[in-house]
């Protein structure tokens, strides 16, 4: 393998070692504060690090993006808020574990999952590079449509109320996420004549609000006291990493593939692979949404295995896998290098020395990530008249921040509100996220594939059914919602008796 | 789904809270509203397959047929509707009201007091509300949490306070 | 219940007071970033916020952050940088519009808020704002993947002659390069395009190597790896000349020479800006500190090895360059039938 000697630089390099420990540290905390977003956090650091060499600057800013994917599911455990979307399927059964008393098993859990992922990720990274890059530039704007429509379709029909107020949720999702200007056309749409809504509904803002804030209404209301937390068994045992691996390997294999495509990320990942783990381990350690500790494996490995698929289309293409490597091209463009074929060709060190640096993030992230879990435990022990404060506090400034607005604020406070309403009457609120991440996918790649069918009803059809991947996401949904409805019975007691 | 999920999924089924109903109701009535902005642009009511209002119309007009299956599901079970004493009983309670009319008041008057003031006033008068006791102790926290984030979000990352 | 314990230490209460004291006291000093009127001579006197109205990555938004440093050396004071992307810029405009004039907010855009009248947004154009500096000027490559059958510029236009509105061709949005090139070659050619619209040089680049589009036209910084590496084809650079770094691929003008004049006048610009009434002294400084930027050696380099074009331009030359490119491309976005609004109504004369 060409280029190799570039594995080795950051290993023996001190000075970049400790730039990539204060890395994750950073990006953990970024990420686990809610309204502090990584992909900010390595914005910010482009402008910092602009006069530093491209190495310690890429040191840092690896540091932060693998730190950052993990720091969201602190505040999702503890707090039931998701520090960044990579986190959201975290909180479904990671804040149960922290009501009874498990908060620190839950961290403990999440922290070792995230580097079980982030280590199949680089994996992959590096020994299927070109063969993953290929399939993901394969995959067509129609196929992306079908994949957000099976990715809906699969979380509304596993959540524990109706369907139907799942794909309620899910619809307001889609159509929240459409309001503002039309990035075709540039016209509103959707924004009822307010100029002010042309920027649309930040996704962050709104994550806050039904996530934070909402949970923040609804302990009020239902004077929830604080839970001791048990803190002897942190570290997982490998009896419960070995029961699981198989879980991991499948969820750390949905996160890379995620990654991979362009323009889909770790936020994804996790609701994805956590609606796999819901369909699949069918005698979880207790109900998925109670407290399953396979319901926080599931997300926290395969977001971080969305951190090498990331890697992959951005190092071999240049295109980025996600919003962060989006940003960190930006960073190494502005360094004077291209990532790209060429890079690849020129200078193949690069690629190891990323690799490297990876790995290193990874195990400090296993270091840090496990430090602190008993000081962070007690967090849910704070009595509720101090903490709630302190998170609605903490909602309204991260809602700020996104793009110094106070109106961004009151939508915060609305969806806030609107997602009291929701948990108060079951309209599960996971198909309402995915929804949002999801609609601007689903609007932009549908009107790509329909100019691709030059806007012909019957060519957008038949395409469906000739090109290979759609065809197979399309088998995929069928037999998914099939299987959930009462003919599966009659058909799987049909091939027993024939077989019997 | 287990066995277990299932039985979990028949009883949140037939279980209704009060005020469901009603908020029913307002969703149907939002969703009408986005409806109506949304026939204004170009899209399957026009005629026209790749528009930006394509995907607003589908989703919208799919809601609303749900939201109408929805109700009809309601009736299949019986429900009747509570009356509002009860659903705002089952809604609110004093500390929610009140915490929430504190955060809207915080919000309005961020901008003319600006965060370090607001933020204390506001820390204090909510963890003072929520639990009368130890006051001094309320006030050390309050500023104290206003101090770290400061120092957080302004000096470290730069981001801009109100 | 350690936390706890620790909140009653008595130390570590006096601790927090004495730096809540003091960073009130920090705090109100510089309270705001929303400065009122100050002294001639001051500016700046705190930090300026910078919006780029593209997205992080973009080659906007990469010129602006290699020439932010070298202009906060000259400035004094830090250029804190956000990215405000959407509706082809329009957001980022209308929020600095809706700042003070002081100086304090700058805008780094590229050429298409000029074009906003015709393109259906709002008419926010640059004659609401005052050119600082134009940086570069940017050119772009019609590409093809490299199974593609068309091995030049003429089999393009001859296949898309003969096929009107069936080629794919992928643009960014309304209004972005692809756009224009798309626009240009249907007005001199009469080579008419299917437009299929992605969001930026990457989602394009990935739709073309996985062939959903047969063509599109790149940024040359962009495109020069993947044609160097076999990836792509190059078939001409829309612009009068070669292109230095790419110099064995034609220009659009080798094969019909009516494209030249239309490519000579101006071209696909970016540069910072900020709204107009701010005041004298702001401006100069910040000319001051960009041009400078602009100057610096490392980043002329820079500009070279990604195929820009320097330009530098300032005050009334900058404005004239905008506006030639305001009319001429206007013009032939109405002529080509693309906007339903005729540039008159705007005010913009036509191209003489």
């Amino acid at each position: 393998m060409i280029g190799i000697e570039g594995f080795l630089i950051p290993f023996l390099n001190l000075e970049l070692i400790m730039y990539i420990a204060a890395g994750v540290f950073v990006g953990i905390y970024v990420g686990a504060i809610p309204g502090l977003s990584v992909t900010m956090a390595v914005s910010i650091l482009i402008s910092f690090t602009f006069s530093w060499d491209i190495l310690p600057a890429l040191a840092v800013m690896i540091g932060v993006f693998v730190g950052g994917v993990y720091g969201g599911s602190r505040s999702a455990i503890l707090l039931n808020i998701p520090g960044a979307p990579a986190a959201v399927a975290t909180a479904f059964d990671g804040f149960p574990l922290a009501k009874r008393g498990e908060a620190g098993i839950a961290m403990g859990i999440s922290t070792t999952e995230s580097v079980i992922g982030t280590f199949f990720g680089i994996a992959v990274l590096v020994v299927a590079s070109p063969i993953v890059s290929s399939l993901a530039l394969k995959v067509s704007p129609r196929d992306y449509v079908l994949l957000a429509i099976m990715g809906l379709l699969l979380v509304g029909s596993l959540s524990k109320g109706s369907m139907l107020k799942a794909m309620i949720t899910a619809a307001l999702g889609i159509i929240a996420g459409l309001v503002g200007m039309d990035p075709i056309t540039g016209q509103p749409r959707l924004n009822f004549g307010f100029d002010g809504l042309l920027g649309g509904i930040s996704f962050i803002v709104v994550m806050i609000g039904i996530f934070g804030l909402s949970e923040a209404l609804m302990q009020l209301r239902h004077n929830v006291q604080p839970v001791k937390q048990n803190v002897d068994k942190v570290r997982p045992g490998w009896d419960v990493i070995l029961k699981n691996l198989p879980l991991t390997i499948r969820c750390s294999l949905i996160g890379v593939v995620i990654g991979a495509l362009p323009g889909t990320g770790g936020d994804i990942a996790a609701l994805m692979a956590y609606d796999h783990a819901k369909r699949s381990v069918k005698n979880p350690s207790r109900p998925f949404g109670e407290g399953a500790i396979e319901g926080v494996i599931a997300p926290e490995s395969a977001n971080n295995a969305a951190i090498g698929g990331a890697f992959i289309p951005m190092m071999t293409l240049g295109i980025p896998g996600d919003a962060v490597t989006a940003v960190l091209i930006g960073g190494m463009v502005v360094h004077g290098l291209r990532p790209g074929p060429m890079l690849m060709k020129q200078q193949p060190e690069f690629f190891w020395t990323i690799v490297a640096c990876l790995l290193i993030s990874n195990i400090f992230l296993y270091i840090f990530g496990m430090t602190g879990i008993k000081l962070f435990s007690k967090i849910v022990e704070i009595p509720k008249a101090i903490i709630t404060p302190i998170i609605i506090v903490l909602s309204i400034i991260g809602s700020y921040s996104i793009s110094n607005s106070v109106t961004d604020i009151y939508w915060m406070i609305a969806f806030g509100i609107l997602g009291y309403f929701f948990k108060t009457y079951d309209y599960p609120v996971a198909p309402m996220v995915l929804g949002l991440i999801l609609s601007p996918i689903i609007d932009t790649n549908y009107r790509r594939a329909m100019a691709l069918s030059h806007n012909n009803l019957g060519e957008f059809i038949t395409g469906m059914f000739t090109n290979t991947i759609s065809v197979v996401i399309i088998l995929f949904i069928v037999v998914s919602l099939l299987s959930q409805s009462k003919y599966w019975e009659k058909i799987r007691s049909g091939f027993e008796n024939k077989f019997k | 789904m287990s066995a277990k999920d299932k039985e979990m999924k028949q009883a949140a089924q037939s279980v209704q809270n009060p005020g469901e109903l009603y908020f029913l109701l307002i969703l149907f009535s939002v969703f009408a509203l986005f409806f109506y902005e949304a026939s204004k642009q170009n899209g399957l009511l026009q005629g026209e397959l790749g528009g930006p209002g394509v995907i607003p119309q589908l989703m919208i007009g799919a809601s609303l047929i749900m939201i109408v299956l929805l109700f009809l599901q309601f009736r299949k079970n019986h429900y009747k509707e509570s009356y509002i004493n009860d659903v705002i009983k089952t809604l609110f309670s004093k500390d929610l009201v009140a915490i929430l009319g504190t955060v809207v008041l915080y919000a309005l008057l961020l901008e003319s007091l600006k965060f370090i003031l607001t933020s204390s006033l506001f820390l204090f008068f909510s963890m003072a509300l929520l639990d009368r006791k130890k006051f001094g102790h309320k006030l050390m926290i309050s500023l104290a949490t206003v101090a770290m984030i400061v120092l957080i979000f302004r000096y470290i990352f730069q981001v801009v306070l109100p | 219940m350690k936390f706890i314990k620790v909140i009653k230490n008595k130390s570590v209460l006096l601790l927090s007071a004495a730096l809540i004291t003091s960073l009130l006291i920090t705090g109100c000093g510089n309270k705001t970033n929303e400065p009122t009127s100050e002294p001639e001579g001051n500016y700046p006197s705190q930090n300026i916020n910078g919006v780029v109205a593209w997205g992080a990555g973009g080659t906007t938004d990469n010129v602006a952050r290699r020439l932010q440093p070298l202009a906060e050396q000259v400035l004094g004071k830090s250029i804190i940088m956000s990215n405000k992307a959407g509706g082809a810029g329009i957001l980022a405009m209308q929020y600095v519009n809706d700042q003070n004039p002081d100086g304090y907010t700058l805008i780094f855009n590229a050429e298409t808020p000029a074009l906003y009248p015709v393109l259906g947004l709002p008419d926010l154009t640059y004659d609401e704002f005052e050119p600082i500096v134009l940086f570069t000027k940017g050119s772009s490559v019609i590409v093809v993947p490299n199974n593609s059958p068309y091995e030049n510029f003429d089999d393009l236009i001859k296949d898309a002659k003969e096929n009107p509105g069936r080629i794919h061709l992928g643009i960014s949005g309304v209004g972005g390069q692809p756009y224009m090139a798309a626009a240009i070659l249907k007005n001199i050619d009469g080579a008419d395009f299917n437009l299929v619209p992605y969001d930026g040089d990457s989602s394009l680049i990935t739709a073309l190597l996985g062939n959903q589009i047969q063509v599109t036209a790149l940024s040359v910084g962009a495109a020069t790896q993947f044609i160097k590496n076999g990836n792509m084809k190059a078939l001409a650079v829309m612009s009068a000349e070669r292109n230095e770094i790419i110099p064995e691929v034609p220009s659009v003008v080798e094969s019909n020479p009516e494209y030249k004049e239309i490519l000579t006048a101006s071209g696909f610009f970016n540069g910072v800006f900020v709204k107009k009434g701010t005041p004298e002294t702001a401006i100069r400084k910040l000319k001051e500190a960009f041009m400078s930027a602009f100057n610096d050696p490392g980043f002329q380099e820079y500009a070279a090895e990604n195929g820009m074009k320097p330009l530098g331009l300032t005050g009334e030359e900058a404005k004239l360059y905008i506006k030639k490119w305001q009319s001429q491309m206007a013009w032939l976005i109405y002529e080509t039938g693309d906007s339903k609004v005729s540039p008159e109504k705007f005010g913009i004369p036509k191209p003489d």
